[in-house]
């Protein structure tokens, strides 16, 4: 198979969407932690369990990934006792909703600049 | 490389929201109750009118039959559905419909009383007309009034379909329809109803079919958060 050589173009030109792939926020740009932030953005709150069959994650994935958005403040985690049973109850918090919703626009940006 | 699974489409998430709601009707749960609560409008007619039974018991057979479907619905849904799927709270938009969905229930049950007493106390049917046209006026033999409860039951269920997204609510819908205005001349003639019996037997089997279906794709979580 031949190689076809790189086309030569300007580099700023070629580069131009980097500064904005590294102004993507980390935190959310995990895999994990973007799923369970998708599955919790379209709902008002749920619990561990919700999450753990939507997004198919193992629990402790599952658990450190809800931690780390936690102490970013995207989430708030409230364990509580329903009817006498455990339950831990998790909701994207304002600050957690609002930068989905910028890194949700800031990947589609990035994503429809590139050529075909 | 790590094994993880595919990811949501971030570009769609009404297709996201819908996938997490619709979760709640793979249960097959709804499909059971729903067939429960058919189950005294082919009993009551038969133990009533072709056993000759006193009104009252076979009133309080239907009730029962009512409360123990309400009972095993709230115990399946708690004790089954909520400790394999887990538990949310809908957004908004979710809720917007849900609320709608509560406003069409009361309109039709309301609908569904006034076209029932209004079919028990008018009498003869044809002292009523509904545009212009007699409620005894016969559509393929059977009774225009009976066909009204079709268009409430199909358009009740359309429409409770779409806000639930649950589709087979639909075809129940049109099954269901279709039986009561068939079933309710097929009655007088035979003493039973076949196509409410069907319509029953049909939300059980599928009822059943999922309930075993969601059981196996969704054992009990070993650990909670």
């Amino acid at each position: 198979m031949s190689e076809l050589p790189l086309e030569s173009s300007e580099p700023d030109e070629r580069l131009e969407f980097l500064p904005v792939l590294e102004g993507l926020d980390r935190i959310i740009h995990s895999p994990a932690r973007l799923m369970i932030l998708t599955f919790l953005y379209v709902v008002d709150g749920g619990d561990m369990v919700y999450l753990f069959h939507q997004t198919g994650l193992t629990w402790g994935n599952l658990s450190v990934n809800v931690q780390k958005l936690e102490e970013a403040g995207y989430v708030s985690v409230d364990k509580r006792f329903v009817e006498r049973r455990p339950q831990t109850w998790v909701k994207l918090t304002e600050t957690g909703r609002q930068a989905f919703r910028a890194y949700r626009s800031q990947l589609k940006g990035v994503l429809d600049d590139l050529p075909e | 490389m790590t094994n993880l699974p595919e990811l949501p489409e971030l570009s769609d998430l009404k297709a996201v929201e819908k996938k997490a709601f619709k979760a709640t009707f793979e249960d097959g749960v709804w499909d059971l109750y729903l067939g429960v609560m058919l189950l005294p409008l082919v009993i009551f007619p038969f133990v009533h009118y072709t056993l000759n039974a006193d009104l009252m018991w076979a009133l309080l057979a239907m009730m029962l039959i009512y409360a123990l479907g309400f009972a095993g619905f709230r115990w399946l849904k708690k004790h089954v559905t909520q400790p394999r799927l887990g538990m949310i709270k809908p957004g908004p938009t979710r809720q917007k419909k849900l609320h709608t969905l509560r406003l069409v229930g009361v309109v039709a049950v309301v609908s569904v009383i006034a076209l029932v007493l209004l079919t028990v106390f008018s009498s003869p049917l044809t002292q009523i007309t509904v545009f212009g046209i007699s409620l005894e006026t016969a559509i393929l033999g059977i009774p225009l009034v009976f066909w009204k409860f079709t268009f409430l039951a199909v358009i009740g269920a359309g429409l409770a379909a779409w806000l639930l997204d649950f589709p087979r609510l639909l075809l129940y819908g049109i099954l269901l329809g279709i039986a009561i205005p068939v079933d309710s001349v097929y009655f007088s003639e035979t003493g039973w109803m076949p196509l409410t019996s069907f319509t029953l037997l049909l939300a059980l089997a599928i009822g059943s079919v999922l309930l075993a279906r969601f059981l196996r794709r969704y054992p009990l979580p070993q650990m909670e958060g």
